[in-house]
């Protein structure tokens, strides 16, 4: 039975860009249910950061209806988006985003912390960066770290806290392909063992190859919507 | 709810500028450091200006007949003095009470006469600490004068130098006679310095014919604080009815405005920190807080709430503003405690190793000054720097609290 986490119907987002608006989302429609591994892609400015920013509550829609686990998200407040995310999403941005002055471990405990997690946050996160092979870099700092290092770092934040969701912006826009697969090989075990619903957006073909779904955004319409079969992957 | 986290974010943040921080902690610890000191300064000259009053120059209780203190007239004298001072010794708060005489006179130690004061003086009682000779060892012999120093540099006057006096006796008669110079003697009293022949209240009460009377009696308590309930005390006494009994704040109000000026003066001293402590950690936090607007968003976008963020400045400003006192105070304290036993010489200041002391209103103000801190002065210090980190905290607090998470990921 598919059970939808995502629920786009005719999301439009515009920007006051000064004296011209810029469309870049035009009635967008999708939905996208749990377990997949979807990859948003298209050419830059064809609205794919835009539409994980609302998919994230990150970002408001200008209109149409977005529905992410269950929640209106135009219904909620500011405080109410706060918790969505930090309850039921994870983020893995583009320049891995680690807090600078936090060690590994402390960066994945940081999140449980904020979601309340009281005596078993340091088994938690040790658990996540075992079962990322992460464990010999906990004491570290970021900047300690390589760049795909640091990727890994911040899928093991972004699950830490058991998210149903996770959403990451090009997530190998700067990784070499090794790293690049290792981080892709690492999300879509998660996804498959863990049942976690994985929604990233790219350009690279490398990740394309990864996604169990494909969609296409071409100036901020869903071009082409494309399922592989698991096997493919 | 302060997290852990929150406070060992904020305190990592304080090493990732090294240069900046310790720029804003240098400020906010120069100025603590200021401020102790000039309030260790301050304390140190006001006890000197308080010894001075309340040791040899007026006590902390003195008495006289009404008039005289205004006219310094020879015949305003207190009577029966031997009786009252057995009384007033009695007083379980009585340090010791001495009596004294002033009498102008023209002394000449060769041809020219100058005008100068005998002051008769209870020679035991002035001998002890804080009296007007308290550094004289030995008692003055029969026909024996002490002679001020700049008094001496003026008459070119020398030990062991004979030196003729002529004054006027309370009953009209002329008053002289020839005495020797025992010593030349630098007074806690600017009046013995300038102008005085002192002389033994015995000698002095023989020469102006003044039998069992003198000019005052000037009383120590044995506590600073007791000088308003003796002199309460003392002025119920019947034998005692007829003078007029001061204690020194109502002798000399006008040194006790400037006490509490210099009070005050430290409060200056505090504000002018606070200022450098607000600029220093204001700069620092808005400096720091624009170059993380980045990260900020990012923790939004987590689900951090704003007031997370506002904490986390919040606890910032309190850590270089705590941290700087603490290194001020450490700097203050080590500077007090450093000179507290050998004092600092303020006219070296000056540009001269040995100045006069100062003279201000008859009291000879030592310039050597023994630096001294009370609980008060450091607890200020603390209080203050908190409270204006907190201060100097709110506006880039308020810019944190006001971030949208994608716009502040923009930056």
């Amino acid at each position: 039975m598919t059970v939808p986490v995502i629920e786009a119907q005719e999301l439009s987002k515009i920007y006051d860009a000064g004296r011209m608006e810029v469309q870049a989302l035009h009635d967008v429609n999708m939905t996208i249910n749990k377990g997949e591994f979807t990859a948003i892609v298209g050419p830059s400015g064809s609205g794919k950061t835009t539409l994980l920013n609302l998919f994230g509550g990150l970002d408001t829609a200008t209109s149409g209806s977005l529905s992410v686990v269950d929640r209106d998200i135009a219904l909620l407040s500011k405080r109410q988006r706060a918790d969505m995310r930090l309850h039921y999403l994870g983020f893995v941005f583009q320049a891995y985003n680690l807090v600078p002055v936090l060690t590994v471990r402390e960066n994945v405990e940081f999140v449980l912390e904020l979601q309340g997690v009281g005596n078993e946050r340091s088994q938690r996160a040790r658990e996540v960066l075992d079962e990322l092979g992460l464990s010999e870099f906990a004491d570290r700092r970021p900047n300690e770290l390589s760049g795909g290092q640091q990727q890994r770092v911040a899928v093991a934040r972004a699950i830490a806290s058991r998210p149903q969701l996770v959403l990451a912006d090009e997530p190998t826009a700067n990784l070499d392909g090794e790293n690049a697969e290792i981080l892709l090989t690492m999300m879509r075990r998660l996804n498959t063992e863990h049942d976690i619903t994985f929604v990233f957006s790219t350009h690279d073909p490398r990740v394309v190859a990864y996604a169990q779904r494909v969609i296409t955004l071409v100036d901020g319409c869903v071009d082409k919507d494309e399922t592989k079969s698991i096997d493919s992957c | 709810m302060l997290h852990w986290s929150t406070i060992r974010i904020a305190w990592r943040n304080l090493g990732r500028n090294r240069k900046r921080t310790a720029l804003a902690l240098l400020a906010i610890a120069v100025g603590q450091f200021a401020l102790l000191a000039a309030n260790g300064m301050m304390h140190g000259y006001a006890d000197n200006i308080r010894l001075a009053i309340t040791g040899p120059m007026i006590g902390h209780v003195q008495m006289y007949t009404p008039g005289w203190r205004d006219e310094q007239a020879m015949d305003l004298v207190v009577t029966g003095v031997s009786s009252k001072l057995s009384i007033i010794r009695a007083d379980p708060a009585v340090m010791n009470a001495g009596a004294r005489i002033y009498a102008p006179v023209l002394a000449a130690p060769e041809h020219d006469a100058f005008a100068a004061v005998v002051v008769g003086l209870d020679i035991p009682v002035e001998s002890q600490e804080y009296g007007m000779l308290s550094n004289m060892k030995e008692p003055l012999g029969l026909k024996e004068v002490l002679i001020g120093y700049r008094l001496a540099r003026r008459i070119k006057a020398e030990r062991g130098q004979k030196i003729a006096i002529v004054g006027q006796g309370t009953d009209g008669s002329i008053a002289n006679d020839l005495y020797t110079i025992r010593d030349i003697i630098k007074s806690p009293a600017d009046i013995v310095n300038q102008a005085g022949i002192v002389m033994s209240l015995a000698e002095a009460q023989q020469l102006f014919v003044m039998p069992d009377s003198v000019h005052n009696i000037v009383i120590r308590t044995k506590e600073s604080d007791q000088a308003d309930e003796l002199a309460e005390r003392l002025r119920k006494q019947a034998i005692l009815s007829s003078l007029k009994i001061l204690t020194w704040k109502e002798a000399i109000p006008e040194v006790v405005q400037l006490l509490n000026v210099m009070d005050y003066t430290g409060y200056i001293v505090l504000v002018l920190v606070m200022i450098a402590a607000v600029a220093g950690i204001a700069n620092t936090l808005m400096m720091s807080t624009f170059e993380r607007m980045h990260e900020f968003g990012m923790l939004l976008a987590l689900g951090s709430r704003p007031g997370r963020l506002v904490g986390m400045i919040m606890v910032e400003a309190i850590l270089i503003g705590v941290l700087g006192v603490i290194i001020g105070s450490l700097l203050g304290f080590g500077f007090v405690l450093g000179t507290s036993q050998s004092g600092v010489n303020m006219a070296s200041w000056g540009g001269q190793g040995e100045m006069e002391d100062l003279a201000y209103m008859g009291l000879n103000l030592p310039l050597h000054v023994y630096p001294r801190l009370e609980g008060d002065d450091i607890v200020a210090g603390l209080v203050a720097v908190a409270l204006v980190s907190l201060i100097a905290s709110l506006w880039p607090a308020s810019v944190a609290a006001r971030l949208e998470p994608m716009e502040a990921m923009r930056t």
